[in-house]
């Protein structure tokens, strides 16, 4: 059963189910050239690999995609590729409107109805009812020049530095959510790689001993209870990482509700802002152990699943010519247990057995590569954490006016170009800090290494 | 996939897959169900993490009856699916003579043929004919696996 569909009707495209590093498009090419419309409602996840395999799929297409019903944290991580707003012109999408400090809500707007206002500095998209989108506006339609003109006004007291830290906060809860939803779909590949491999381990098994009914302790039910364990592992990691990813968006709340408010200064607050978020990103230290740790533990207990390997030699070395023909038969079902034939020669059993080896070695393969992207998210998470030590050494200096926001923010900028590792990191950085991105020499341009 | 609540007893019929979607359901949180699974034909991966969702959000105490083949092999390889004091008061087993050519799908309860937490082993069974040699299409030691993994309710 697929788990991503594409259907058309009338003159619309349906993308439906979740979309994954491994989503094949191949057979919606035909569909693309005789539909334009997109609707994304029915997405329920997204990879980051599968989202960008999408993209550069319509890239490759020559044709402008029109989009409707863009679910909001699926925006949020379409936005940041280029590719995006060269190739899909957005006709709707999902907003994450602040509803006051703690609340916030989601909205279906078409982007021909969004009108900016004046409030806020010009920093936030408000809507006539005197709400607001979550996030800065140009964060919201990805399009840096809104800030440009609302820099260039300074028509908000330290303008340039309250939307410098703003970014700053949501560059950092946008790359923890990009780490949350990584560990998510890498645990569900892990997940249901080693499911299949336990079939298949259960059914060589099962046919083992029709032929030699004494063949040992049953590896299919260790592998059951080592899935369990891993799956217990795979939880623990994911659900440490999506609870990070709270207090961030808290955060980002309040520094929004207080940017907001006119009689309030945001100086004012400012560096308890940054205290705040310095001691969120330094608890993070503690999750990046448990990443290491946790990383290296599922290795080894992935290396286990290779045990079909011992089953292989058994059936290798059965003299096929003592073999009565009924025990032949037995084996065949417990392999093909759906298929309607009624007699299998030895050849069908041992051709069977092979292959899914073969299919165990492949998964398995596939299995550890996933499990790289467990210690590049651990790398992420400790940059940002060496970012938030930072700032919080340095900052009884900042607020006391003896190192000056430039000189910080020089720092800031510094750590976050050189330690880059992944192309989340350096579309988001250049996303967030689109006229950054040229300051710093060591950075790595996006597309030079493709980890997830 | 199909939905009908009857006389506190929930029908799941067709394929449960990530369009799993029960909201529409009035049952009150915390509710004890009892859920018939006899018409699922299929469940995949992406349809066991939304059922359990929708399980542990409800706060649902289910019993899981006539449970299919499909169902027992993601009891066995998902251990959440039986959380939140899951019973499973019967499921089935598929069965194959090799004598009469003849698959059948047996029905196992709990309390007559086995019990939670214990280990289970089939003992043999005959069609109508006396030299049948019915015996289960699946591997023993992993199908009845989640039996001995289920939490006991003595």
């Amino acid at each position: 059963m697929l788990d991503f569909s594409v259907s058309a009707t009338d003159g619309e495209i349906l993308l439906k189910g979740h979309l994954r590093d491994t989503t094949d498009f191949k057979h919606f090419h035909s569909i693309l050239r005789e539909n334009r419309c997109v609707n994304f409602s029915k997405i329920y996840s997204v990879s980051w690999l599968g989202l960008q395999r999408l993209l550069e799929f319509f890239k490759s297409s020559n044709i402008i995609i029109k989009a409707k019903n863009i679910p909001a944290d699926v925006y949020a991580m379409c936005i940041v590729f280029p590719e995006f707003s060269e190739n899909v012109q957005v006709e709707s999408f999902e907003i994450d409107v602040l509803v006051n400090e703690s609340l916030c809500k989601k909205e279906l707007h078409d982007m021909s109805n969004l009108k900016m206002r004046a409030e806020g500095g010009h920093l936030f998209l408000g809507f006539p009812n005197g709400s607001y989108a979550l996030g800065l506006a140009s964060h919201v339609f990805g399009d840096p020049s809104i800030d440009l003109r609302t820099l260039e006004e300074k028509s908000h007291q330290n303008l340039t530095e309250h939307h410098f830290w703003f970014s700053y906060i949501s560059f950092t809860g946008f790359v923890n959510d990009m780490c949350a939803n990584s560990i998510k779909s890498t645990s569900i590949v892990v997940e249901e790689t080693l499911q299949a491999i336990t079939r298949l381990v259960a059914s060589s098994e099962a046919a083992l001993k029709e032929i030699q009914p004494h063949s040992g302790e049953s590896r299919a039910r260790s592998l059951l209870g080592l899935l369990t364990s891993v799956q217990k592992a795979t939880k623990q990691v994911t659900d440490g990482l999506m609870e990070s990813r709270v207090p961030y968006l808290s955060l980002k709340k309040k520094y929004q509700t207080i940017l907001l408010n006119q009689r309030i200064d945001p100086s004012r607050v400012l560096f308890d802002i940054l205290k705040e978020f310095s001691e969120i990103g330094t608890t993070q230290r503690s999750l990046a152990k448990v990443l290491d740790f946790m990383g290296a533990q599922l290795v080894n207990k992935v290396i286990s699943f290779g045990e079909m390997a011992g089953i292989v030699e058994i059936f290798q070395q059965i003299d096929k010519n003592s073999l009565p023909q009924n025990k032949v038969e037995l084996a065949g079902r417990m392999l093909f247990p759906t298929d309607s034939r009624e007699n299998y020669e030895w050849s069908d059993i041992i051709g069977k057995v092979e292959a899914d080896y073969q299919n165990v070695v492949a998964s398995l393969e596939k299995c550890t590569i996933a499990l790289q992207g467990y210690d590049l998210i651990r790398q992420v998470l400790e940059h940002r954490v060496s970012e938030a030590e930072m700032l919080h050494e340095n900052l009884s200096s900042y607020s006391s006016g003896m190192q000056s926001f430039d000189a910080i923010r020089e720092k800031m900028l510094e750590m976050t170009c050189s330690k880059q590792v992944t192309d989340q990191e350096k579309l988001s950085f250049k996303f967030y800090f689109p006229n950054e991105s040229g300051s710093c020499s060591d950075c790595l341009e996006s597309g030079d290494i493709n980890f997830f | 996939m199909e939905l009908k609540f009857e006389g506190n007893v929930l029908y799941v019929i067709g394929d449960v897959t990530e369009d799993f979607n029960a909201d529409h359901l009035v049952i009150p949180k915390g509710a004890i169900i009892d859920i018939d699974l006899g018409g699922v034909s299929s469940m995949n991966s992406c349809g066991v993490r939304e059922w359990v969702e929708w399980i542990e959000n409800n706060n649902f105490h289910p019993t899981y009856l006539n449970c299919t083949h499909s169902i027992v092999l993601q009891f066995n390889m998902v251990s959440e699916f039986l959380s939140s004091g899951a019973r499973v008061a019967s499921f089935q087993v598929p069965m194959y003579c090799g004598v009469c050519r003849k698959r059948e799908i047996r029905l196992l309860k709990e309390g007559i043929d086995y019990k939670a937490g214990e280990h289970y082993e089939m003992g043999s069974i005959h069609c109508e004919k006396t030299e049948c040699g019915m015996k289960l299409n699946v591997d023993p030691d992993s199908y009845f696996y989640f039996l001995e993994m289920m939490q006991s309710n003595t």
